[in-house]
C-alpha cells in the first residue's frame, strides 16, 4: 500500500539507521585506532627498555652459552624474544610459560597485529631488526647457564669494545584489555543505536500521524460531499500551507461541479417544461381528430399513433420534471396516513391480467393492513412502476413475488421476479435515466425513466430503492426505509 | 355557450377551437394577451380559457385586469404546474387550473362544469317539466323520449335550460350560441327556436314577443 506515513517513517528510519551505523562505526574505528596507537606506543617503549637491558646483559656477558632471561614487570605483560641474525636464540622474557615465538629473518619493522601468547591469550607487537653491541665480545659464561638480567643497568661494561650488531627482536604485549574495552564499546554503541532507532520510529509514527491529521480531516470532509451537498467548501483559513493549494483546488472543483449540476438540473427542467406545449399540441390535435373522425382509416391510424407518441413523450417529460424537482429539493411531499397493503393490492390488479396472459406464477405476501405516513401519490408511482416492470419483463412461465412488511416503524416492500438477461454489472445502471438493457432501444413503450423516477421519489420520501440479484438469478427490487405510522403532529410536510 | 380561448400556440389554438366547436361551443380565439383582455372586457363569455405565457400581456396580468371589470369564469391552461403557480393563479381569480399536456376530455369536462357554474347550476341534470337534459351526455328527453338534436340545437336548448325561468334575448342567444359568422340582421335564432320546439314536441319554450324566450 502506498502510504505517505509509511514512506516518511521508513525514510526517517533509513536516515537515522544510516547515521547511527556510520557514526557508531566511526566512533569505534576512531577509538580502536587511538587504543591501538597507545598500545603500540607502549610496546615501542617496552622495546626500547628491552634493548637497553639486553645491551647491558650482553656486555656483562650474560648471554654466553645460553639464552638471556629478561625479567620485565610491565602491565600489560610484555613478551620478548631475541635472536641473532643467524637465528640463534639470544634472549627471552622470563615467564614461566615462555612465548612460542618463531625466528623470522626480518629486514624491517613488521607489525604483528595478532600474536598467540602463552595460555591462549592474544597479543600484538612487532618484529624488527635492531642494532646491539657485538655478541662475540661478551665475556664468556659457563656453558648452558642462563643469566637473569633486570632492567636498570647502565651502559656498556668497562672493557667492551661496543661494536653494534643486528639482532632480531620480537616483542608483543597482551591485548586482552584493549579487546575487552573495544567489545564493551561495541555493545554500548549497538544497544544505544537500537534503542534510539526504536524511539525515533515511535516518535516518527506519532509526529507523522499528527502531521497528517489535517490530510485525514480533508479526506473525511471530502467523503461527506455528495451530489446534494456540492455547496460545501473546504476551509482555507487555518489550514497548513502545504494543504492550502489542495483545499483551494477542491473548492474550485466543487464550484465547477455545482455549476454543472445546476446547469443540468435547469436544463432538464427547462427542456421538460418547453416540451410540454408541443406535446399538448400533439395530444390535442390527435384527440380531437380521434373524437370526431373525418378522415380515412389510415389517417385515423396515424392520429392514434400520434396520440400514443404524445402520451409517451408526456410520460418522459413528467418523469424528467419529477426527477429534476427531487434533485433540486423542490418536490412537494405531502405526507398522510396511507394504507400501503391496500394500495399494493389495488395497483397489482392493473397488471394482474398481463401477468396471467404470460402464465406467470404470482405470489402476494401482504399483511392485512400496513399503515405508513407518506405521500400517497409518490408511493403509488413507485409501487406502480415496480409492479408494471415485473409484469412486463418477467418471461412467460416465470415468477413474481410481492412482499410487504411494516414492522417497528420500518417499511419493506419487495418485488422479486425472474429475469433472463440481467447480470450483476447491470444493477449499477438500473436506476440511471434512460438506461435500457436493450441497447437498440427497440421497444417504444418504455423509455427507461421509470426506475429513475421511482428512485428519486424514494429518496424524497426518505426511503431507499435497492436492486439485487438473488442466487437463483431473480431480480429483487426493494423499497425500504423508516416509515412512521402517522404524519408529523404539525401536519403534512409540504 | 360562448368561450374565449386566449392561447399563443397556433396549433394548439386550432385544435382546441375545432374540438370545442365540435363539442357544441361557440369559440372566439386569439393568440395575444392584450387582444384577449379587450375581447373579454367587450363581450360576455360563459368561460375564458386562458394561457399564462402570452405575448404582449401575460395571462396573470390579463386575469388581474379582467377581474376588475368582470366575473367571467376563467380556466387557466398552462405548462407551469408547481403549487406556487397554481396558488397564484387561483388567488388572482381563476376558477380552475389545467396543466399542459392534458386530455381533451378532461378539458371538456372542466369547461362543462364551469359553464354550469356560470348559471349557478352545479348538477349535470336540468329538469323543466317533461324536459330532462343531461348536460354531461348532452342528451335531452321529453316525457322520457330521447330527442335527437343537432349540436347547435342542443347548445340552444342547453343555454335556455341553464337560464331556466329567465328571459333570454335574441342577442344573448346570438352571442352565446353563434360565433361571428352570424349576420346581424338574420333570423337564425327564431328559426332555430322554431325547429327546436318541433323536435321537443312539448311546450317548454315560451316566446316573449319583442323580447326573447323563456324556458320553463
Amino acid at each position: 500500500m502506498n502510504s505517505i506515513k509509511r514512506r516518511l517513517v521508513l525514510a526517517l528510519f533509513g536516515s537515522l539507521a544510516t547515521l547511527l551505523v556510520g557514526g557508531s562505526l566511526a566512533v569505534y574505528v576512531f577509538t580502536r585506532t587511538i587504543l591501538l596507537r597507545d598500545f603500540d606506543a607502549m610496546v615501542r617503549a617496552a622495546e626500547r627498555d628491552t634493548l637497553s637491558i639486553l645491551m647491558q646483559a650482553v656486555l656483562e656477558g650474560a648471554g654466553e652459552g645460553g639464552e638471556i632471561l629478561l625479567e620485565m614487570r610491565r602491565d600489560p605483560p610484555v613478551y620478548i624474544r631475541a635472536w641473532t641474525k643467524e637465528g640463534k636464540a639470544l634472549a627471552r622474557s622470563a615467564f614461566p610459560h615462555p612465548p612460542e615465538f618463531q625466528f623470522v629473518p626480518a629486514t624491517e619493522d613488521r607489525l604483528l597485529a595478532s600474536v598467540e601468547l602463552p595460555l591462549g591469550r592474544s597479543g600484538r607487537g612487532w618484529i624488527a631488526p635492531r642494532p646491539l653491541f657485538a655478541v662475540r665480545d661478551r665475556p664468556p659464561m659457563e656453558s648452558g647457564s642462563v643469566k637473569h638480567v633486570r632492567p636498570g643497568g647502565g651502559g656498556p661494561a668497562p672493557g667492551s669494545q661496543g661494536r653494534p650488531e643486528e639482532i632480531i627482536l620480537m616483542i608483543a604485549a597482551d591485548t586482552g584489555e584493549v579487546t575487552l574495552a573495544l567489545r564493551r564499546l561495541q555493545m554500548v554503541l549497538v544497544t544505544v543505536g537500537v534503542v534510539m532507532i526504536a524511539v525515533v520510529i515511535a516518535i516518527a509514527n506519532v509526529v507523522t500521524s499528527r502531521g497528517l491529521a489535517p490530510v485525514r480531516q480533508l479526506a473525511d470532509q471530502a467523503s461527506r460531499i455528495d451530489a446534494k451537498t456540492l455547496d460545501a467548501r473546504f476551509p482555507t483559513q487555518g489550514v497548513p500551507l502545504e494543504l492550502l493549494p489542495i483545499s483551494q483546488g477542491l473548492n474550485e472543483l466543487l464550484a465547477r461541479l455545482q455549476r454543472g449540476f445546476e446547469r443540468e438540473r435547469r436544463f432538464t427542467a427547462d427542456v421538460a417544461h418547453e416540451l410540454r406545449t408541443p406535446i399538448a399540441e400533439l395530444r390535442s390535435l390527435s384527440e380531437v381528430a380521434l373524437k370526431w373522425p373525418e378522415a380515412d382509416p389510415a389517417t385515423m391510424a396515424s392520429f392514434r399513433d400520434t396520440l400514443d407518441i404524445s402520451l409517451q413523450m408526456q410520460g418522459i417529460v413528467n418523469g424528467l420534471l419529477a426527477i429534476a424537482r427531487c434533485e433540486a429539493g423542490t418536490q412537494v411531499v405531502a405526507r398522510e396516513t396511507v394504507e400501503a397493503a391496500g394500495l399494493v393490492r389495488k395497483t397489482w390488479e392493473q397488471h394482474q391480467q398481463n401477468a396471467a396472459q404470460k402464465h406467470i406464477a404470482c405470489t402476494l405476501d401482504l399483511p392485512e393492513t400496513c399503515s405508513i405516513a407518506t405521500d400517497p401519490g409518490m408511493l403509488q408511482v413507485i409501487v406502480g412502476n415496480l409492479l408494471a416492470n415485473a409484469a412486463e419483463y418477467t418471461p412467460p412461465n416465470g415468477m413474481i413475488r410481492v412482499n410487504l412488511s411494516g414492522n417497528g416503524g420500518g417499511f419493506d416492500f419487495r418485488v422479486t421476479n425472474s429475469v433472463t438477461n440481467l447480470n450483476q454489472e447491470d444493477l449499477a445502471h438500473l436506476k440511471e435515466r434512460f438506461w435500457r438493457k436493450d441497447a437498440a432501444r427497440s421497444s417504444s413503450e418504455h423509455s427507461g425513466i421509470g426506475l429513475s423516477v421511482s428512485d428519486a421519489f424514494a429518496q424524497a420520501l426518505g426511503m431507499r430503492l435497492e436492486p439485487a440479484l438473488g442466487p437463483d438469478g431473480a431480480l429483487e427490487m426493494r423499497l425500504c426505509g423508516q416509515a412512521p405510522k402517522s404524519p408529523p403532529a404539525t401536519g403534512p410536510a409540504i | 355557450m360562448r368561450l374565449l380561448l386566449i392561447e399563443d400556440s397556433k396549433r394548439l389554438s386550432r385544435s382546441l377551437t375545432r374540438g370545442l366547436r365540435k363539442a357544441g361551443y361557440c369559440v372566439d380565439a386569439t393568440l395575444d394577451g392584450a387582444e384577449g383582455l379587450w375581447m373579454a372586457e367587450s363581450n360576455d363569455y360563459d368561460l375564458i380559457i386562458l394561457d399564462l405565457m402570452l405575448p404582449s400581456m401575460d395571462g396573470l396580468t390579463v386575469l388581474q385586469r379582467l377581474r376588475k371589470e368582470k366575473q367571467t369564469h376563467v380556466l387557466i391552461l398552462t405548462a407551469k404546474d408547481t403549487v406556487p403557480d397554481r396558488v397564484q393563479g387561483l388567488e388572482l381569480g381563476a376558477d380552475d387550473y389545467l396543466v399542459k399536456p392534458f386530455a381533451f376530455e378532461e378539458l371538456l369536462a372542466r369547461v362543462r362544469a364551469l359553464c354550469r357554474r356560470s348559471y349557478q347550476h352545479k348538477t349535470p341534470r336540468v329538469v323543466a317539466g317533461p324536459l330532462e337534459i343531461d348536460l354531461d351526455r348532452k342528451a335531452a328527453t321529453c316525457n322520457g323520449v330521447p330527442v335527437e338534436l343537432s349540436p347547435r340545437e342542443y347548445m340552444l336548448l342547453e343555454y335556455l335550460a341553464l337560464r331556466r325561468g329567465q328571459l333570454v334575448t335574441r342577442t344573448e342567444i346570438e352571442q352565446h350560441i353563434y360565433d361571428d359568422q352570424v349576420e346581424p340582421m338574420s333570423n337564425v335564432v327564431d328559426s332555430a327556436v322554431c325547429v327546436l320546439r318541433k323536435k321537443l314536441a312539448c311546450p317548454v319554450i315560451q316566446t316573449r314577443r319583442g323580447l326573447g324566450y323563456v324556458l320553463g
